[in-house]
């Protein structure tokens, strides 16, 4: 009889579409998490593949848990179902045992849910061999990794939740309980998560998640990612017991259960049971209906539209699933708006342009199921509760039904936004943060966002309508969803050709909606008429009565489409074609449209025709003499400039080459050279110019090159580029100026795309042994140091800003001129910069009173007044260690300037450091936190005026160590001054393991630091460990006496130009010899550090002190440039320390290791905490967390 | 008015022929329509009630031409369908008011007044509040027949109205039925033959798709005098009266069989000559 009942239920539940579409849910949760960003759970990221073991066991661990409700609606029902059926009187009567039944019952809905959740691990598979997956992200298929989760983690769970779920659905035979109570698990469980963060003893806190979220981790928080990457998440230690503890659990509920359920029709109830309604008793009396005569006019039809609104938001906001949905996302929502922007000791103000993007971010997948799930219910609606016999033959239009589910859809999408925007003012709330914009707010929930998601319900619409068959509908839905996320990872951007696609665009507190909008709402009118072709189709298609063959539609349809609806459709039709036309004349005529991988094909085939020139000679500039009028409304700029050109080669020069960037929106261009020549060639498209001199440029002779052009962006682009010069935050650099030369930056640098294009591989830079390549600087190859002069100007209400000294400001015809001149050469590097800025100024005084003083400058957006005092401060501290140590400020002033978050960098030009909204002014400090990255960016791009501006490496490997890395370097020391030592071990954790974990995505090969080849991971990263140890090692004063030689030999210098070699020279003579080797290993090697305490006992001596006694390991690795490692003998000196209950660093002394493992005694006036190896972190090792052990 | 029925023929797409040349002339008046089950009288009343075409013919409401004008024929129609559901969570007063509503009452303070009567009319004021969905069978049914009364209609169409009503029940539904056919054209399908002779002035028979019979009961009634005999036998006897005479019905009465057979003179052989009744129309029509 069990394996009746248990056949009988897995044959039901397989011929139900419900299952289905449970899986089918799972599979694309997952399939989106490993193919999209989406969906985020964590744990993919770096170098851990997408599908590692870890990375599986992680999304199974927590979409499981989110799919709390479709277990209940899976567990929960078994019992229920015969009685909604109305069938438990027959059943029940039946001699059936109680055994059976609810086991077999019970075991048949396990195994199917257990079918359902394997789902996921369908999704992650399938996600994983998609074609657009890069290859470099993805593990190889291994069966375990996705059994391990299946059996450790779904299994149980389902087995915990599906006894709870099963008993309470079989008891209380109540739908709304089976609903409720997997969001209440949920709840709970999220509750509990909070509760437990806290709990001090990590055994017990992995124990008591019955989910075993918590035991998971605690498994896993010491694997590196080569370990997420290959191991198998064992079921032992707190797993094993964490997992029999809570299936243990899971059987006593279900034999409560069990033993509280009889076959009675009765149901236990928790509530007071509503009366069943009772007959009335018949009366008799003689009622007169009366007679009221309906009528049919336009203010009908109106009143019936507004019903059918009125009537169906309600239903869908009545409903269970709708409100859970909610719940799911407002819970997301909220806990990402709170953990927005995580970096070390920093947080972001709130501010409403960010919050309202990252919640409509947040909230997208919310919608979207929304929409997909409720306008097939609403479709459906009438047949779904058969009531379509009689709504369709009610005396209402198709157009007034149709438009009015139409618009209960809509009604629903602006309560979400409702819901949206509040949610997001209760994050700023809490994180107190009360300068609410509640205009922007509507602005861009209510209008900008809801347009996409209004065309979504019209697509929706028309494909239930079309389709006739709610589950394929569905699909077809989704079929579509899927086909958009193929289509953008292909390249395939077009958005007249890409049904409701719209540029992206960045919503800025300086800019705010900036030009954007405009073509956003091209798009968007132009796919809304589209449509609205769509609905009519949907109305004309709609099936109304009991015809469903097609034979029929199609016959009903030809009926419908009568004249008004030809009208309409053919209205919309051309109006379409109209919006279509003036997009094409704004982004193909107007603007260029080319997508990725076009642009790809040209930029291979301008190297393959011109990188034949890069050896020819070329005159150098020397003096810049520029006039620029920014035209913020217009978005327009002038140039008008002069560059002074020296031939410096041994040969004559008898061709010249520029170049101009910004193809497409040049315009007028006229450039003329004080010497005769003739254009050879003209290359607009790629910006590429040859012109012969007549007569050659002899070596040692100078000429002149004038140009004039504007760059100017015209009507809108198919994407929201040209972000450079907008109404309020213009910011362009030299790159829009002509460069001499062939220039390798434009070639294709990605190894993939140079493949896919047929060109040979390039080295990322030049062998540092090539002495041909030292004579240009990394930054361009067109000029060496250089004298510069320029007249900017802007309209009336704003300043421009461009690098050198203010000589003279005037106003002229409304607008605002600035005549800049630098008194000192400077790397062929600037910057222009136009806004309506509020400045804040200070001065710094010398305190040696060797300098002049500089005048600090800050030009900041109004609002943006949070860390003014702090980049001052920063300024400061920065100008006096750097004068001090490295020698003087080349300028009289440092100016610091606000740009739109278009971009999130700061940059350092001569004199004059773009700042980024989005990473320093809206920061939030957390005070006892103490470092802040505004303090740490600030301080780093004041110390590129001595690194980059003073002295300048040369286009080979290790081109930015002696820029980038000493930046760092520089920064934190300023830091350390500021903050003190133990406060860095934080900030360089956070660099560390962002270096760990950067490694694993580096696509050709790792470089020892000294070689780095421009990859950010290793001249930023490991520059700032690699730097802090070499000062910790041979001393701060030696390291900066090293620095001061270095520059006071090259500043200002080339060519030829330093190389890192020369650079590693002043600090190799600091070194003493024993720590050589030591310094070699930093700079020249790949080296790993695998230090432990293995034990820390502490043991209280005569005198009120304290013995601590360790054993510490130490094994020291090269690793090669792919990252395989080899074992070397360990001969290096080691800190090893001790630290209080705050990790105050107590002690520390440093020890030559020698053999592992070693033993050490230390005594102490305090008892420590911990006690270890290395306990400031100042190794390169990939576990950290074992370097100090709790002492006993 | 009179709706008029032409030579309406529908083949389902699964071969099935519902309705062969159909052709019926409907007066105001209750107008029955009686069949077994799958005869068609579904079919036919979906085709009038604009939820299915036809495959040929024509249905016009005077001048209306039913077919090509659904959205007219519409505003005229009540409709009670065989089986239907309804919303959840609405409560009988709430659904009604929409319903009224979509029936082109617009007019805020007339639906109300109208909810109000039509429930008091069916019996469901008291429960007004509650929830549809919870109602019973009949409940349900009394409410069906008020959505169906709303706007006044001309034609109303009920399949099957009094299955699942109890005795009284039935009795008040089919009064009320009849005190409004006066003005307007009613039609109902049952196979209850009582309900159409008590009730109907005209009726029509329906069997495979076909009008087998149509016009007055009482007429039809008495086409058949002097023509239906009956006679009380045992059960092992039935199959060799079926192979002797046109046996148009049997049934049992205590413990013995009572048959009618369907013969011009007088068969002798223990047949005695009876009264024929509206069910003796029905059987010989459809048994014979």
């Amino acid at each position: 009889m069990f394996f009746t009942i248990l056949k009988f239920e897995l044959r039901y539940r397989f011929k139900r579409p419900a299952t289905y579409i449970y899986f089918a849910i799972l599979f694309f949760m997952a399939f989106l998490f490993l193919t999209t960003d989406v969906v985020q759970i964590g744990g993919g990221n770096g170098n851990v593949f997408r599908n590692s073991p870890f990375t599986i066991n992680q999304a199974v661990l927590i979409l499981g848990i989110f799919s709390s409700m479709v277990c209940s609606a899976l567990m929960g029902v078994p019992v229920f179902r015969d009685f909604d059926n109305k069938f438990h009187e027959i059943y029940f009567t039946t001699p059936i045992k109680k055994f059976d039944y609810l086991v077999g019952r019970f075991t048949g809905s396990f195994i199917i849910t257990v079918f359902v959740f394997s789902g996921m691990l369908w999704g992650i598979f399938i996600g994983s061999i998609m074609p657009f997956q890069e290859p470099d992200q993805i593990a190889k298929f291994q069966l375990m990794s996705y059994l391990q989760p299946l059996l450790t983690i779904s299994i149980p769970n389902i087995f915990f939740m599906g006894a709870i779920f099963f008993s309470i659905g079989s008891l209380t035979r109540n739908l709304f309980a089976i609903y409720v109570q997997g969001i209440l698990f949920l709840i709970l469980w999220v509750i509990s998560q909070t509760i437990t963060k806290n709990i001090d003893n990590q055994l017990l806190a992995a124990l008591i998640d019955p989910m075993g979220v918590g035991a998971s981790r605690d498994l896993t928080k010491f694997w590196t990612p080569a370990e997420k990457n290959t191991l198998i998440i064992p079921l032992s230690g707190a797993l094993l017991y964490n997992r029999i503890i809570w299936t243990s659990i899971g059987a006593v509920i279900f034999a409560i259960g069990y033993k509280l359920f009889s076959f009675s029709a009765q149901p236990i109830s928790f509530f007071k049971r509503k009366k069943a309604i009772e007959e009335t008793s018949v009366k008799t009396g003689k009622i007169i209906v009366p007679l009221i005569k309906p009528e049919f006019t336009f203010a009908t039809a109106w009143a019936q539209l507004r019903s059918i609104a009125r009537f169906e938001s309600k239903l869908i906001l009545k409903s269970a699933p709708f409100l859970v949905i909610m719940i799911f996302g407002v819970f997301n929502l909220i806990g990402n708006l709170l953990n927005q922007y995580e970096l070390p000791g920093t947080s972001q103000y709130p501010v409403t342009s960010i919050m309202v993007e990252a919640a409509t971010q947040s909230f997208a997948l919310f919608y979207i199921i929304i929409i997909t799930f409720y306008v097939g219910e609403l479709v459906w609606r009438e047949r779904g509760n058969k009531m379509e016999q009689i709504a369709d033959s009610l005396p209402i239009g198709n157009y007034t039904l149709l438009f009015g589910k139409f618009i209960a859809m809509l009604l629903v999408l602006v309560i979400i936004s409702g819901v949206v925007m509040l949610s997001s003012m209760l994050v700023q709330v809490i994180k107190g943060y009360t300068h609410f914009e509640i205009p922007l707010y509507l602005k861009y929930l209510f209008v900008v966002d809801l347009q996409g998601y209004i065309l979504l319900v019209m697509l929706a619409f028309f494909v239930h309508s079309l389709v006739n068959n709610k589950f394929m509908g569905h699909a077809v839905v989704i079929l579509y969803y899927i086909i958009n996320i193929a289509l953008e990872a292909n390249g395939f951007t077009n958005n007249l050709y890409y049904f409701n696609r719209t540029p992206s665009f960045t919503l800025s507190d300086m800019n705010g909606f900036g030009h954007f909008l405009t073509s956003v709402r091209w798009f968007s009118i132009y796919w809304f008429f589209f449509a609205c072709i769509l609905l009519a189709c949907a109305s004309i298609l709609w099936i109304r009565g009991s015809e469903s063959s097609w034979k029929a539609r199609f016959k009903i349809a030809a009926n419908r489409f009568d004249a008004q609806n030809k009208v309409l459709i053919s209205t919309c039709l051309l109006l379409f074609l109209l919006c279509g036309g003036f997009i094409y004349y704004n982004t193909s005529r107007l603007n260029h449209f080319i997508g990725p991988k076009e642009m790809l094909k040209m930029q291979a085939n301008a190297e393959r025709k011109y990188k034949r020139y890069s050896n020819t000679p070329q005159p150098r500039i020397y003096a810049i003499n520029n006039n620029v009028d920014i035209f913020p409304v217009e978005r327009k700029v002038t140039i008008k400039g002069s560059y002074w050109m020296h031939n410096i080669n041994k040969i004559a020069v008898d061709t010249i080459i520029y170049n101009l960037t910004e193809q497409g929106h040049i315009e007028n261009k006229k450039i003329s050279f004080s010497v005769p020549v003739k254009n050879i060639l003209s290359d607009d498209s790629m910006g590429f110019y040859l012109c012969k001199l007549e007569k050659p440029m002899l070596p040692g002779d100078s000429m002149l090159m004038r140009f004039e052009y504007s760059i100017a962006f015209h009507g809108f682009a198919n994407d929201n580029s040209g972000t450079g010069i907008v109404e309020n935050g213009s910011f362009i650099n030299s790159s829009v100026f002509p460069m001499i030369g062939y220039q390798p930056e434009g070639e294709i640098s990605d190894v993939d795309d140079r493949k896919k294009n047929n060109l040979p591989k390039r080295p990322r830079s030049f062998s540092i042994y090539d002495s041909t390549k030292y004579n240009n600087n990394y930054i361009n190859n067109d000029a060496d140091f250089v004298t510069f002069e320029t007249t900017v100007s802007t309209s009336g209400d704003q300043l421009a800003i461009a690098p050198g000294y203010l000589q003279r400001q005037w106003r002229e015809q409304g607008r605002n001129y600035f005549h800049y001149k630098m008194d000192s050469k400077i790397v062929n590097f600037y910057s222009y910069l136009s806004a309506r800025y509020e400045v804040k100024r200070d001065v710094w005084k010398d305190p040696k009173q060797q300098q002049e003083p500089v005048s600090i400058e800050i030009y900041y957006h109004k609002g943006h007044e949070y860390n003014l005092d702090v980049m001052v401060k920063a300024i400061k501290k920065s100008l006096d260690y750097f004068t001090e140590n490295f020698g003087p400020y080349q300028h009289k002033q440092a100016r610091i300037i606000e740009f739109p978050r278009y971009a999130t960098f700061a940059q350092s030009f001569p004199n004059t450091i773009p700042y980024s909204e989005g990473i320093g002014f809206i920061l939030k400090i957390d005070e006892e936190k103490a470092i802040d990255m505004v303090y740490y960016v600030t301080s780093h791009e004041m110390a590129h005026q001595w690194w980059g501006h003073q002295v300048v490496g040369c286009p080979v490997d290790g081109m930015t160590t002696f820029s980038e890395s000493m930046a760092q370097y520089s920064a934190l020391m300023v830091m350390e001054k500021e903050y003190g030592k133990a406060e860095m071990k934080r900030f360089l954790k956070y660099e560390l393991s962002n270096y760990l974990r950067s490694r694993g995505r580096e696509k050709e090969k790792e470089q020892p630091l000294l070689f780095n080849q421009n990859q950010q991971y290793l001249h930023y990263r490991k520059g700032s460990v690699v730097m802090y140890a070499l000062q910790d090692y041979i001393g701060e004063k030696n390291v900066n006496t090293a620095m001061k030689k270095f520059i006071e030999k090259y500043k200002f210098q080339g060519p030829p130009y330093p190389t890192a070699l020369d650079f590693y020279g002043f600090i190799e003579r600091e070194t003493p010899d024993s720590l050589k080797s030591f310094v070699n290993d930093l700079f020249k090697k790949i080296t790993l550090y695998s230090n432990e305490c293995t034990s820390a006992t502490v043991s209280s001596g005569p005198a009120k002190d304290f013995k601590v006694k360790i054993t510490v390991t130490a094994q020291k690795f090269y690793a090669d440039s792919v990252g395989n490692e080899t074992k070397v003998k360990m001969n290096d000196w080691v800190d090893i320390g001790a630290v209080d209950e705050n990790d105050k660093l107590i002690y520390s002394k440093r020890v030559r290791i020698t053999k592992s493992p070693m033993d050490f005694e230390f005594t102490l006036a305090q008892k420590p905490a911990k006690a270890g190896i290395d306990p400031m972190n100042k190794l390169i090792d990939r576990d950290t967390d074992d370097n100090l052990k709790k002492v006993d | 008015m009179q709706l008029t029925i032409q030579n309406l023929s529908k083949t389902y797409s699964n071969g099935t022929q519902a309705l062969k040349n159909v052709s019926l002339e409907i007066p105001t008046g209750l107008f029955g329509l009686l069949g077994p089950n799958g005869a068609g009288k579904s079919s036919l009343m979906r085709t009038i009630a604009t939820l299915q075409d036809a495959d040929t013919g024509t249905i016009f409401l005077d001048d209306l031409n039913v077919l090509e004008n659904k959205d007219e024929m519409r505003k005229h129609l009540g409709y009670l369908p065989q089986e239907f559901g309804v919303y959840p969570n609405i409560s009988a007063e709430g659904l009604l008011d929409h319903l009224a509503l979509l029936k082109g009452i617009t007019k805020k303070s007339e639906r109300s007044e109208l909810v109000k009567a039509l429930l008091t009319q069916t019996n469901l004021y008291d429960v007004r509040k509650k929830n549809v969905g919870g109602y019973s069978g009949g409940m349900k049914q009394r409410f069906g027949i008020a959505q169906a009364l709303i706007g006044s209609p001309k034609v109303i169409i009920v399949d099957e109205p009094t299955a699942g009503l109890d005795p009284a029940e039935r009795n008040r539904f089919l009064n009320l039925l009849s005190e409004i056919s006066e003005q307007v054209v009613i039609i109902f399908s049952t196979h209850i033959v009582d309900d159409v002779k008590e009730l109907c002035n005209n009726m029509a028979i329906i069997n495979k798709g076909e009008v087998i019979s149509k016009g007055n009961p009482e007429t039809a009634i008495n086409e058949l005098k002097n023509n239906i005999w009956k006679k009380i036998i045992r059960k092992e006897e039935l199959e060799e009266n079926v192979a002797q005479y046109k046996v148009i019905s049997n049934k049992l009465t205590s413990g013995k069989v009572e048959i009618h057979i369907l013969n011009s003179a007088a068969p002798g052989n223990g047949f005695e000559l009876c009264e024929p009744q509206l069910e003796d129309v029905y059987f010989s029509k459809i048994n014979v």
